[in-house]
């Protein structure tokens, strides 16, 4: 009989608990809407809070961006906060919701920080999230900003208050074509995969600035992420004529290894031509078969001149080194941030959105950061890195006018 | 076993007594909480707004699992897939031409000038996923074992789909500009409707029977089961329901892209189906409500204290914590009302319930002859034959490994025979399946019990009066009957699993009956049994043979039971028969002492 009876009455002690703790769930939720009645902002100049909500992907599939980037502006707002705030009275309060990489949870948890009475919100680097949670944002007047999301369509999708401290991945790819065009290459092949809008669409952006500049897109592959073997792209490649003499991918890890050593296995020696998905360790392990590979990527991440300074600061906060450029562009949103702030001389949101749109030349630590002109994209400083004995070489860094760039395509 | 207890006391014994009472007991319990939901949720501010609405719409698609995977057994790694091809359908059909311009430029022009309101768009959503669900439900109900996997297949196969055509998704971009119609009261609707699906499925016909091949495939044919048939009604509809939940998520924030449908939803959405019991509605709820709020309150408390992993950590426990405790799930494979039911009073029949035995002049009702089977050369059937009289008992003995049970296969179906003709009454069988032999009167039982264990007995039985045509309602009033005539009515709203070795062996006979059969085939049905018990199975069988006015085909070792019931006997040996005709007189020829024990003397029931 007990035994029976048993499952009952567990369901209705789980079934009760699950309902009380889904109601805890909202009404804390509730309790977020009344506080939106704080957000009464002082006057222009007088000092106040700027609440900052990042709805990040502290765990999950995008943690390895949001994660490094989050703890770099950390280390910005501390920084700030010890000098008294932006200008010495706008101080910075950071409050970080999990949204679990998840582009529901991303929205319910950007909904909280509005409900809060956010001044700007911080959302994932990706495209997905952004317009989710940034379309909540756009309806409340918000700023919203995405971490590195590179896609340039967050505006077109979400609105005009919705950013990304990103180049735009069309920019990225006219700093690549205009490298190539001045290393006297003719013939470019382009090898994109369809699986994501980061992979389908550099390529694209790559052929139509390389055209532009009198080159010519001889072939155009593509690939399944992933994939085992490159060796019938390869065979494609050989067949092609005129050979091309560079080669542009925006495949990364596992993908652009398995590639480039199919292809220079092939005897193939096309200059290859990467972006910022191949900037790591795994790269540079390559050996030889890398030498000569350029890419674009932020900065150089490397501990000397203005960076050795972020390095210092960051392992006297962290114990450890930065290991990825996003703590170094993590903290770059920050100095953005304070470059607004600095220029509305105010904690309200509207004030914050027209100064970001139009900000121009705001400090970073790889360069100088601008918004005006930008479709919401970040106008920033390109790197571009030739691998050289196994290193990081720069040639150069490079900040392509606005109106040559590819138009970001929906 | 049965009387008062807390559990039971709050729904009362004759309000669950009868099926359909516990099915309206339970939809309107669950629906008005929903309803609840729905009518709270809308006060209250965005944030929870979403959280219910979004809770509400994996609700749905995990309903839909419960469709599937909850009443089939097998779990279904595809039905993310229905729930992308529902919402980028109702995205498309929905959006303004303006948007759609902008954003899907590459759409055909057809599409591009379509523009229907919301609650339509979502019913073409529906559609287009039952249709895709018909397609991959084509080959799904083919497949048993490795049907989950070919769900996996599926679902790779949709979302390279979704990623290929571009000028419909915009590839593995962000797809937007839908509307944000999914309000908690919409997304409710849809859970209500789902709901209501899928507890009314659970005690249909087709449901039935779906949860009775989960049990035992073998045993579900041979109570006329159409297993194929069924797991692809069941999947056709779970994708319909699916298409319910992309309909809701189109809605639910306007954006997607093809990797939101993908593993991590799957794989969430298993994960509330597991904790809470796939095999009840209610299962579906208390799972869908815990983990989600397992979720938001632990990512709250991470939230405030700064501990981001919480979330996962607390996810990954309860996944253990249920595995480890109840591996069914909270719920395991009962609703509560049935849980409760059980508590409640046993059936009691009236006379008039009982059908009256009918003996009609003895004719041949099964004839079986120049059975051939082959295994790799190995020779198990050499032209045997069998025949078996209305109201009489055919007896069929020999030694291990003489051809008994593959008489019997050959005979359902189960096995196909070389070469053999089969005459059930007037019918000739030639290549009908297993189901369709029994539904022309073949009823069986197994050697090794094969009950359907997760199943009420009054169940077991429900599933072999519905294959003989019955509707639910009379099937279950027949079933009872047939239960009382075995003598375990008593046992009726228990599960088959739990009852003693005898009384599932009798459970067994009712089930084989319920198929109104013309013949019997009982495969040492006195095994495990005293010789008391099996006096008092004898004595059954004879009551049994008059109501029923079957003949029975009787495979027993026990050569008193034989004897004294039999009214011819058949012996195989090798797989051949060696004598056929009166018991007594079988029994006393030497060739049969010879292959039955090894040498001359009269076989006994020692072996």
């Amino acid at each position: 009989m007990n035994r029976k009876t048993g499952p009952l009455k567990v369901s209705k002690t789980i079934a009760g608990l699950s309902v009380i703790m889904l109601l805890a769930a909202c009404s804390s939720g509730a309790s977020d809407a009344g506080s939106t009645e704080e957000a009464a902002a002082p006057a222009a100049g007088e000092a106040c809070i700027v609440k900052v909500g990042v709805a990040g992907g502290q765990t999950g599939g995008l943690a390895y961006a949001d994660v490094p980037h989050l703890e770099g502006f950390e280390l910005w707002a501390e920084q700030v906060n010890a000098n008294g705030g932006i200008d010495g009275k706008f101080t910075i309060e950071t409050i970080v919701k999990d949204s679990r990489s998840d582009i529901t949870q991303s929205a319910t948890v950007a909904a909280e920080l509005l409900a809060q009475g956010i001044s700007i919100l911080i959302t994932s680097a990706d495209a997905d999230p952004t317009i989710a949670a940034g379309a909540l944002a756009q309806a409340e007047g918000v700023t919203a900003v995405s971490w590195f999301g590179s896609a340039p369509i967050v505006q077109l999708a979400a609105g005009d208050h919705v950013f990304s401290n990103a180049f735009g991945d069309n920019t990225q790819a006219k700093v690549l074509a205009d490298h190539a065009t001045e290393m006297g290459y003719q013939n470019a092949y382009t090898l994109g995969s369809p699986d994501s809008s980061y992979t389908k669409m550099l390529p694209v952006y790559f052929g139509e600035a390389f055209e532009a500049n009198g080159g010519k897109v001889v072939g155009a592959g593509s690939f399944s992420m992933g994939q085992a073997s490159f060796s019938v792209i390869v065979d494609e490649i050989k067949a092609l004529s005129p050979a091309p003499d560079v080669i542009m991918t925006p495949a990364y890890e596992p993908d652009f290894p398995t590639f480039i050593k199919a292809l220079r296995g092939a005897g193939i020696t096309a200059a290859v031509l990467g972006t910022d998905g191949i900037d790591s360790p795994t790269t540079l392990a390559l050996a030889d078969i890398a030498e000569g590979v350029t890419y674009t990527t932020p900065g150089v991440l490397k501990n000397e001149g203005v960076m050795g300074t972020f390095f210092t600061d960051y392992n006297a906060k962290y114990g450890k080194d930065p290991e990825t450029i996003y703590a170094v562009t993590g903290y770059e949103l920050g100095l953005t941030l304070e470059a607004v702030v600095t220029q509305a001389q105010s904690c309200d949101a509207d004030a914050i959105w027209k100064a970001w749109a139009n900000l121009e030349g705001a400090q970073g630590i790889t360069g100088k950061i601008s918004y005006k002109g930008g479709d919401g994209m970040a106008i920033r400083e390109i790197a571009l890195i030739e691998i050289k004995n196994s290193e990081r070489s720069l040639i150069g860094t490079f900040s392509p006018d606005p109106a040559t760039v590819p138009k970001a395509q929906l | 076993m049965r009387g008062s207890d807390a559990g039971m006391q709050l729904i009362p014994a004759s309000f669950v007594a009868t099926r359909n009472s516990r099915k309206y007991t339970s939809t309107i319990f669950w629906a008005i909480g929903i309803a609840l939901i729905g009518l709270v949720g809308n006060g209250l501010s965005q944030a929870p707004q979403l959280l219910l609405a979004n809770s509400l719409t994996l609700l749905i698609g995990v309903l839909a699992l419960q469709i599937f995977s909850g009443n089939s057994g097998i779990l279904s790694f595809g039905h993310v897939g229905f729930v992308g091809v529902s919402a980028y359908t109702t995205g498309i059909l929905s959006m303004t031409p303006e948007i759609k311009n902008a954003s899907l430029s590459s759409l055909p022009v057809s599409l591009q000038e379509i523009s229907l309101p919301f609650p339509v768009a979502m019913i073409c959503g529906v559609v287009a996923a039952t249709l895709v669900g018909v397609l991959s439900g084509l080959v799904i109900a083919r497949l048993r074992d490795s049907a989950s996997i070919a769900s996996v297949g599926i679902l790779i196969i949709i979302h390279g789909t979704l990623v290929g055509a571009e000028d419909f998704t915009r590839g593995s971009q962000t797809f937007f500009g839908v509307e944000r119609f999914t309000s908690v009261p919409v997304a409710a609707s849809v859970a209500i409707i789902a709901l209501i699906v899928a507890r009314w499925f659970r005690d249909s016909r087709v449901g039935l029977h779906v949860r009775a091949s989960r049990d035992d495939v073998i045993s579900a044919s041979s109570s006329g089961v159409r297993v194929q048939q069924s797991q692809f009604k069941a999947w056709v509809l779970s994708a319909a329901v699916a298409g319910g939940m992309g309909a809701c998520y189109a809605g639910l924030l306007g954006a997607f892209s093809p990797k939101d449908f993908y593993f991590t939803l799957t794989l969430t959405m298993l994960t509330m189906l597991i904790v809470g019991g796939s095999g009840s509605v209610a299962g579906a709820v208390i799972g869908v409500a815990l983990v989600m709020a397992v979720i938001e309150n632990l990512r709250k408390i991470g939230d405030s204290i700064g501990l981001f992993g919480l979330t996962n950590a607390g996810l990954a426990v309860i996944i253990l914590l249920t595995l480890y405790l109840r591996p069914k799930g909270i719920m395991g494979f009962h609703e509560p009302e049935e849980i409760a039911a059980f508590g409640g009073e046993a059936p009691t029949l009236t006379e008039q319930d009982l059908p009256d035995g009918i003996v009609s002049a003895s004719e041949e009702v099964l004839s079986v002859t120049g059975l051939t089977k082959k295994f790799s050369g190995l020779v198990a059937l050499d032209d045997a034959k069998i025949f078996v009289q209305r109201g009489k008992i055919s007896g069929l003995i020999g030694p291990n490994g003489s051809g008994k049970s593959t008489m019997v296969n050959c005979i359902t179906g189960v096995t196909k025979a070389d070469s053999v003709v089969i005459n059930l009454g007037p019918l000739q069988i030639h290549k009908e399946h297993t189901w369709q032999r029994a539904r022309a009167g073949l009823g069986r039982t197994f050697q090794n019990i094969r009950l359907f264990r997760n199943l009420t007995v009054l169940d077991n039985v429900v599933v072999a009066c519905i294959s003989a045509g019955e509707s639910v309602k009379s099937a279950d009033k027949s079933a009872l009957a047939l239960l009382n005539q075995v003598g375990v009515l008593h046992h009726a709203y228990r599960f088959a699993g739990e009852l003693s070795f005898g009384d599932q062996r009798r459970v067994e006979i009712a089930r084989a009956l319920a198929l109104r059969p013309s013949v019997l085939l009982l495969d040492e049905p006195a095994a495990g049994m005293n010789p008391a018990e099996s006096a008092a199975l004898l004595a059954q069988f004879r009551e049994i043979m008059k109501r029923a006015n079957a003949g029975m085909l009787l495979i027993d070792h026990d050569v008193t039971l034989i004897r004294s019931a039999c009214d011819s006997l058949t012996v195989l040996d090798h797989g051949k028969v060696i004598a056929q005709g009166n018991p007594e007189q079988v029994l006393s020829l030497p060739e049969v002492h010879a292959a039955y024990l090894g040498w001359g003397d009269e076989p006994s029931n020692d072996d």
